[in-house]
């Protein structure tokens, strides 16, 4: 054929699908279900479009169990909940790396004698992680013969909190390093680690540098004037180079930070358990309580200085990084969060990647080889009729859920394992109904007139006898959809699902496991989004059978 | 061919496939990886020789170590006369625990089936005659949502909704917890022996009418979330179905003829159009009442319901290929035994069949 006869042949065929969408769009149902269904492939194919979150690897957005944020502008007549607390970050450049950034959180400074607090640059020493930039804080005293006592300095950020309620917990960071004339004083020990069979333990020589003037620093949260309240560091957790008290008495030359950034709140830590031990209530209520809510708050560092050696000039430095605070909030975007504060608005899109992957390739795969083994049983002879319709007899009456369980647990919780599952156990019904159309078509005069002309059996099939059933293959791709994607759901639902994949079947995995029952904002949506997408493809399928099998329906 | 050879055809049919599924079956877990001995056995403690000896028993017991096809003949023999061995598992006799969970499954699966048919035919067959209106649209997208709604999520809303937040249903189980205590369970009957003697075997039975009363609302009460999850996700394929089926019998000459005669519309609509459009609900109906005992694996485990489904999820946890084989093998006879029935009363219900 020539590239003209090709352009012709193209054109027509793209009027005729022109025309074919117009007629189907005519019909109601049909052109609902299309508009879910494209929809959700928006969803699916650029979900990157609607969210920057990951919907398994970004964890700790917002608080856990966090409530979606548009609760909080509803009246509670209607179930809003006016006390939620969104995200707040208090420190805006946690690692100061410029003398403007410093300024630009306006730092409250209460300086004391001997004292000075200033941005500074920081050596290499000083500075582990790469970035320049810390606060320092420098105790200088030069004169010989008196001593300052004990001077204490703070420095502080106030914010206002503007919620009624608690935020879901609060993440606070610090990084220390302290410097400063020292003196070396050396004693005796028994070995720590004493040779094999040697009695007495041998001695050992132990030198430690202690600070001229020890420092004793600890952070603190004040709510209003005078309710305060020190958080870090853990009174049951002694810090390198520290006594019990909290007082840096010795050089280490080391960095010491809080490791984990310390929380208060709904996650477990160190000093949350120290604040419920000590008061009994839930740490969150002790610091942010609702009826003292909003209100004013400062976060900051107290320090002090023992100044005690008269007879030298003493001088301690302490460089402060990475002084942080940020509030989780108890709402968060649109559906909230689940249990570890991932987003559910980004679960949910990408919940519909899976669902729509899963249910067009397991609906197409099943579809294929049930057109195939259709056509061959009702084309070809009777023996090969009657097994193929035995094997599919004996599919049929196999429990197909569990036997999906379990040729899943051996194949492995992967998602194309379970595609190639559904398709390989759904084709029977299809298949069926292939062979019982074939079966009518075949002794139809057109295939009878073209075997009089001497077509072969393939060209028979693929020429006079497949194009009549296309119609039936349309209609069963789109009804077959909704059973796959209900037993993917399903699947994940009991906890076969692919890790490295967020479905919505696994989201209500997620609820049953951790009890999240009373999150209806975690519940609802994923069941709606299946029921949805299967409804949608169900109205799809009746659609299309309405249009293109006019035939089978003429007595209506 | 007569209606005779018409059944014995029919059961020759059944007996293939059932003889086929048992292939199939004993295919399916004999190329099963993971071999179910080296659970049993404690790779750490004891002698390398002692866990031989362990394998071997175990092998000998299960009968694992035999040629295949002396395992497949023992397996056809044991699978007819319900000789399903023991658990890997639990070491129980399988048949007693199917028995012991059977009927919970039957109560759920059957009521549930029972209902759907029935609401979902009468609804069908009146959507059938007003098609076209409110009604009919009404109907038909409810039932689409309810067929569309994945089982698990609606049994987790109604547990959310009727028993968290109004508390009118239990939460699990299919009766209450405390019955399990000794001496709690209602006795509905009890026997009286006290004035027998010896010689005269003279037992008296008892009919304890409260006892009777608190066991039936038991298990109705704890029943009916589970039953009306697995309604409504059914009575929607029935719906449809009918509705379609009815739609095609009322367009047929005789419906006119009896409409003229003066038969009532409920007359018209039951007994001349619902017999005429009935063949394609009886197969769908055996088929839901075949797949009865594996059905409701999703909502009995949802509901927490000590039926077969806990039982099935049970087994494909802990590999217990006795179990699952004795149960792929009663699932696929009942299903083979429904299509039977069904393929019966279509000879009943429609003369018109040829037999064969």
């Amino acid at each position: 054929m020539t590239l003209a006869s090709y352009q012709k042949k193209a054109k027509y065929q793209f009027k005729r699908f022109g025309r074919f969408i117009k007629i189907f769009l005519k019909n109601a149902r049909g052109a609902l279900g299309l508009i879910i269904i494209v929809l959700f492939a928006a969803f699916a194919l650029a979900p990157s479009l609607f969210t920057s979150y990951d919907p398994i690897t970004s964890r700790r957005l917002a608080g856990n169990f966090a409530a979606p944020s548009w609760l909080r502008y509803l009246p509670p007549m209607l179930g809003g909940r006016p006390e939620l607390s969104e995200n707040m970050v208090v420190i805006n450049n946690p690692n100061i790396k410029t003398l403007d950034s410093f300024n630009s959180e306006h730092w409250t400074i209460v300086e004391n004698q001997g004292v000075s607090i200033q941005w500074d640059a920081g050596s290499e020493m000083t500075n582990p992680y790469g970035d320049p930039g810390c606060i320092l804080v420098r105790f200088k005293r030069e004169e010989v013969g008196r001593t300052y006592g004990n001077t204490t300095v703070q420095i502080y950020k106030e914010f206002t909190y503007p919620y009624t309620g608690p935020p879901d917990r609060y993440l606070g960071a610090v990084s220390l390093f302290i410097n400063g004339t020292y003196t070396v004083q050396t004693w005796e020990i028994y070995d720590p680690n004493p040779p094999p069979l040697v009695y007495p333990p041998p001695k050992i020589n132990v030198s430690v540098q202690v600070f001229d003037a020890p420092v004793n620093i600890y952070v603190f949260m004040e709510r209003g004037e005078g309710a305060k309240w020190k958080v870090w560091p853990a009174p049951s957790y002694q810090l390198e180079g520290a006594n019990p008290e909290g007082t840096f008495v010795n050089y280490t030359n080391k960095w010491v930070t809080s490791k984990t950034a310390f929380a208060i709140g709904s996650e477990i830590s160190e000093i949350g358990l120290w604040f419920r031990n000590q008061t009994g209530k839930d740490p969150r209520y002790v610091i942010f309580p609702p009826d003292e809510l909003p209100n004013k708050f400062k976060w900051g560092m107290e320090l002090t200085f023992v100044d005690t050696n008269s007879s030298k000039p003493v001088e301690t430095v302490v460089y402060i990084d990475d002084f942080d605070l940020k509030l989780y909030g108890t709402c968060w975007g649109i559906f909230g969060t689940d249990h570890e504060g991932r987003d559910l608005f980004t679960q949910l899109l990408y919940g519909a990647r899976i669902s729509l992957y899963v249910g067009l390739l397991a609906s197409i795969l099943s579809v294929v080889l049930g057109l195939v083994i259709g056509l061959i049983a009702g084309y070809s002879g009777k023996i090969a009729d009657e097994i193929i319709m035995r094997l599919t007899d004996m599919l049929l009456v196999l429990p197909m859920l569990p036997l999906l369980i379990i040729l899943m647990a051996v194949l492995g919780p992967n998602i194309e394992n379970l595609i190639i599952l559904l398709g390989v156990l759904g084709w029977m019904g299809f298949a069926r109904l292939v062979r019982s159309q074939v079966l009518t078509l075949k002794e139809r005069p057109f295939v009878e007139a073209a075997k009089a002309i001497g077509a072969g059996k393939v060209h028979i099939l693929s020429r006079h006898i497949l194009p009549n059933v296309m119609s039936l293959v349309y209609v069963s791709l789109a009804t077959s959809v909704p059973g796959a994607i209900v037993a993917e759901a399903a699947l994940s639902w009991l906890g076969f699902s692919d890790p490295m994949r967020m479905s919505w079947g696994r989201m209500l995995q997620d609820v049953s496991a951790n009890s999240g029952y009373q999150c209806w904002w975690w519940v609802i949506p994923p069941g709606l989004c299946i029921a949805l997408i299967a409804m949608a493809f169900i109205l799809l399928g009746y659609a299309l059978d309405e249009v293109l099998n006019p035939k089978l329906r003429m007595r209506r | 061919m007569g209606l005779r050879s018409y059944i014995l055809k029919r059961i020759a049919y059944s007996f293939i496939l059932l003889i086929l599924v048992l292939a199939l079956n004993f295919i399916i877990f004999w190329v099963m990886p993971g071999d179910p001995i080296s659970l049993f056995i404690n790779p750490v403690k004891g002698s390398e020789e002692l866990r031989k000896i362990t394998a071997e028993t175990l092998k000998k017991l299960w009968g694992i170590g035999d040629p295949l096809p002396i395992q497949f003949l023992r397996y056809l023999q044991n699978m007819f006369t319900w000789q399903f061995g023991d658990s890997f598992v639990s070491f129980k006799p399988i048949a007693s625990q199917l028995l012991y969970y059977v009927p919970f499954t039957v109560l759920l699966m059957g009521g549930s089936t029972v209902l759907a048919i029935v609401f979902g035919v009468v609804f069908g067959v009146l959507v059938a005659h007003k098609r076209g209106g409110k009604f009919d649209s009404s109907m038909v997208l409810t039932s689409l949502i309810f067929y569309s709604l994945p089982t698990f999520w609606m049994g987790m809303i109604f547990i959310i909704v009727f028993s968290s937040m109004l508390g009118w249903f239990p939460i699990k189980g299919a009766y209450p917890s405390s019955w399990t205590l000794p001496g709690q369970w209602p006795t509905p009957l009890t026997i009286d022996s006290s004035s027998s003697s010896p010689q005269t075997l003279n037992v008296m039975l008892n009919l304890n009418t409260g006892d009777t009363l608190t066991l039936v609302w038991g298990f109705l009460w704890h029943s009916f979330l589970p039953v009306m999850t697995l309604t409504l996700f059914q009575y929607g394929g029935f719906l449809l179905l009918a509705r379609a089926t009815m739609i095609e019998a009322l367009t047929e000459d005789y419906i006119i003829t009896a409409r003229a005669k003066g038969v009532t519309e409920r007359n018209v609509l039951f007994r001349h159009a619902l017999k005429n459009a009935s063949l394609p609900l009886i197969t769908n109906a055996a088929l839901s009442f075949g797949f009865m005992l594996s059905g409701a694996i999703i909502t009995e485990t949802v509901y927490t319901w000590p039926g077969l489904g806990g039982w099935i999820w049970f087994a494909i946890q802990n590999k217990d290929f006795p179990a699952l084989q004795a149960l792929f093998y009663i699932v696929a006879l009942s299903v083979i035994l429904a299509n039977f029935v069904a393929d019966l009363l279509y000879g009943v219900i429609d003369p018109r069949i040829k037999y064969g």
